[in-house]
């Protein structure tokens, strides 16, 4: 594992991650297939960065969250964390008795607040819940203290401490959710869609929230979502997941400027403008995500790609570092002159323009 | 154009309460917009905002303890169809379960709900239960229906349409499950489609399929579209006209590029504001607007927006109720920064 990397040293490596999904069929439940919702899937992520996951549905980012987690037990890889002692440890092969231990270190926020908050408990005990349990501070008071302390590093007023989740709003109950994943002092999150089920005026809170907290606590995040605009707000690194394979990963700006892999490309012109003005820019990538259990042949993307060749559906691209810190999986990624989100507007200002001429 | 034309749907102070023990909820508490022929009309807000209980109001399928209190919902019907009341029908008057509305509902005014998935029978292939719908409305045998529906599916791109009329609606992936949506919606060419959320449960890839898909049609058939979303985007890139919601009231209308190039109520500032787009730079914090929506039994007293809003004029917003009125040739704002109160503009005086 790299010591220092950009001068912050890596909090987590994934290597090889791998999760299959038996297919099992008739009386004899006998597997007759894979479903590869996570296929050989590596980065790392550095101390109080950001690492974005995108991709559609069915692209496996969640169950990269799950297994890192260690939520689901993934069938082979390693993934590597370092502990607050600085000990390196992989979380893929702990016994359950050793994971107790290190899920202090690395939490999750989960998509839904109306889901992950049980309803019969108040907030008090939503909070504290993780500090009786792992700290052991079997002392009220001494854990009320506590729990008003992460109630004010969130935004919320600790007199509401009795109150039950149905009392609050959305948006509020995502700020529970978030103080409760902060109770132990993790230096990891894992923030699955934190904020899709908000309410759109709210999102911009919690994801302003969530940067505070980041620069206060020097936490690291591991953001999964499918809104790039939310990802590219919070997020250092971006990686782009299609079919259980990870098919770009770069630092943000690069990634949406520069992108070398024309589903990165296609993603970013799906995504609707804010602004009348651009309309004619959205084109549309046609079919659909094939089913991790019976992938194509060659580059799983080559049936919807505009510039496949021959080779595309032969042979699976590897994931090469094409830039500095900039990687992809595709056979054409250097002879393509892709379009960032700068040039789609740009060329869109310029037909206008040109337009205008004539 | 639009101007010479009439209005297809006029919404006129409709008003829909849910009476209920612990109190009444005014989920659509005054809203009054117009649909003309062929223009695509975009109904933005949050949840809670009214928007689709709106258009259950114009459908009559409002849930109980639902009902609809005042208003008017006019429908102009295609001429010749109609001939009383020189061709416009309250939809209010009308019996939910009358075959007049039954005749509107389906035929006249189409449906596309937010969730295919839940929007379709699983044990009905997708064929019969368009099948179904066209033989509700049109006096047309099996075959014929049969053939229409190929055809309707054909035309929102649905590959081999004939095996998919056999198929059902979980063996379709998401994007075709809501072309096979909108194929039934205009299986009885209706004059209005309204689309509730059509996208919000799908991937922006397939999400771009089905609003270029919606754009190709409209243009195609020059129908009107009622788009109701909470995406600013899609309303970028699909409205005419743009009816912005706040608890149950609308805040600000208008053509499409005034309210996203020139909008005038605070509550359309803040929230074109705060939406984090992908030309943003990244990691900065974001503007927002405090506070959440309110509860619907909490509505505060005058402006809803007012708890929230930077502008808020104590004395003023907390008790007066501003009502919609026109700032420009263009659009209308119900906002007392641009129309303080007078004796004649106040609607009403809470006595809170």
């Amino acid at each position: 594992m790299a010591e220092l990397e950009n001068n912050k040293p890596v909090l987590l490596e994934v290597k090889n991650l791998k999760k299959y999904f038996p297919i099992k069929k008739g009386f004899l439940k006998r597997v007759v297939g894979q479903v590869k919702a996570v296929d050989d899937v590596s980065f790392t992520i550095n101390e109080g960065e950001t690492l974005g996951l995108v991709g559609e549905s069915g692209c496996g980012k969640t169950t990269t969250a799950r297994c890192i987690l260690r939520a689901v037990y993934p069938t082979s890889g390693e993934i590597l964390f370092r502990k607050e002692s600085g000990e390196i440890v992989d979380v893929a092969g702990l016994s359950e008795e050793e994971m107790r231990f290190l899920r202090s270190d690395m939490q999750m926020i989960f998509q839904d607040p109306y889901a992950s908050l049980n309803p019969r408990m108040n907030i008090f005990d939503i909070i504290g819940e993780p500090l009786f349990v792992i700290e052991q501070m079997n002392n009220r008071e001494e854990r009320q203290g506590r729990v008003e302390e992460l109630m004010q590093l969130v935004g919320l007023r600790p007199e509401y401490m009795q109150r039950f989740p149905h009392a609050f709003s959305g948006g509020q109950r995502q700020r529970i959710v978030i103080a409760r994943a902060l109770a132990l002092n993790p230096s990891l999150i894992v923030a699955d869609e934190p904020v899709s089920a908000l309410d759109v005026s709210v999102q911009a809170q919690v994801l302003n929230l969530m940067l505070e907290l980041q620069q206060e606590l020097g936490l690291t995040y591991l953001f999964v979502a499918h809104d790039l605009s939310v990802v590219k707000h919070i997020s250092d690194r971006v990686a782009v997941m299609y079919v259980g394979k990870i098919v770009e990963i770069s630092p943000t700006d690069d990634l949406y400027f520069e992108p070398l892999h024309p589903y990165t490309e296609a993603l970013m012109e799906a995504v609707p403008v804010a602004d009348p003005r651009v309309r004619s820019a959205m084109t549309v990538l046609e079919g659909d995500v094939p089913s991790p259990s019976n992938p194509p042949s060659g580059c799983y993307f080559h049936p919807r790609c505009k510039y496949a060749v021959d080779k595309c559906s032969q042979v699976m691209p590897d994931l090469v570092e094409l830039r500095p810190d900039h990687f992809v999986r595709c056979h054409r990624a250097e002879e393509l002159n892709l379009v960032g989100i700068g040039g789609m507007r740009q060329g869109v200002e310029e037909d206008i323009l040109s337009s205008k001429i004539q | 154009m639009e101007n010479e034309k009439k209005p297809l749907l006029s919404i006129q102070d409709l008003k829909t309460y849910f009476v209920m023990d612990e109190g009444t909820s005014m989920a659509v508490d005054g809203v009054s917009f117009d649909v003309y022929p062929g223009q695509v009309v975009g109904v933005v807000g949050e949840s809670g905002c009214g928007k689709s209980v709106t258009i259950k109001s114009v459908l009559q399928i409002v849930p109980k303890p639902g009902e609809i209190v005042g208003g008017d919902i006019f429908w102009r019907w295609e001429e010749g169809q109609e001939n009383g009341n020189e061709g416009v029908t309250n939809i209010v008057t009308l019996d939910p379960h009358g075959r007049k509305m039954r005749s509107i509902r389906g035929a006249e005014i189409a449906l596309i709900p937010q969730e295919p998935m839940a929007a379709f029978s699983p044990v009905h292939t997708i064929g019969s239960q368009i099948v179904e719908a066209i033989r509700l409305h049109m006096d047309v045998s099996k075959k014929e229906a049969e053939k229409i529906a190929i055809e309707r599916l054909h035309e929102v791109g649905m590959p081999s349409p004939e095996q998919r009329m056999d198929a059902y609606s979980w063996e379709l992936s998401g994007g075709l499950r809501q072309r096979a949506m909108i194929a039934m919606a205009l299986s009885c060419n209706p004059r209005l489609l309204i689309a509730d959320e059509p996208t919000t449960a799908i991937d922006v890839t397939t999400q771009a399929q089905v609003l270029n898909l919606l754009r190709r049609l409209q243009d195609e058939l020059g129908m009107s579209i009622i788009f109701i979303t909470h995406d600013l985007g899609v309303i970028a890139q699909i409205a005419d006209y743009v009816v912005v919601m706040y608890l149950g009231r609308i805040v600000e209308t208008g053509p499409v590029d005034d309210i996203f190039h020139n909008p005038q109520h605070p509550y359309t500032i803040a929230l074109l504001e705060s939406i984090p787009t992908i030309h943003q730079p990244s990691k900065e914090i974001l503007p927002t607007i405090e506070g959440s929506i309110p509860h619907p039994f909490n509505r505060p007293p005058g402006c809803p927006f007012y708890p929230r809003c930077e502008s808020f004029m104590r004395g003023t917003c907390n008790k007066f109720t501003p009502i919609l009125q026109p700032v420009n040739i263009r659009q209308s704002v119900s906002c007392f920064l641009h129309h303080p109160p007078d004796g004649e503009q106040v609607s009403e005086i809470s006595n809170e």
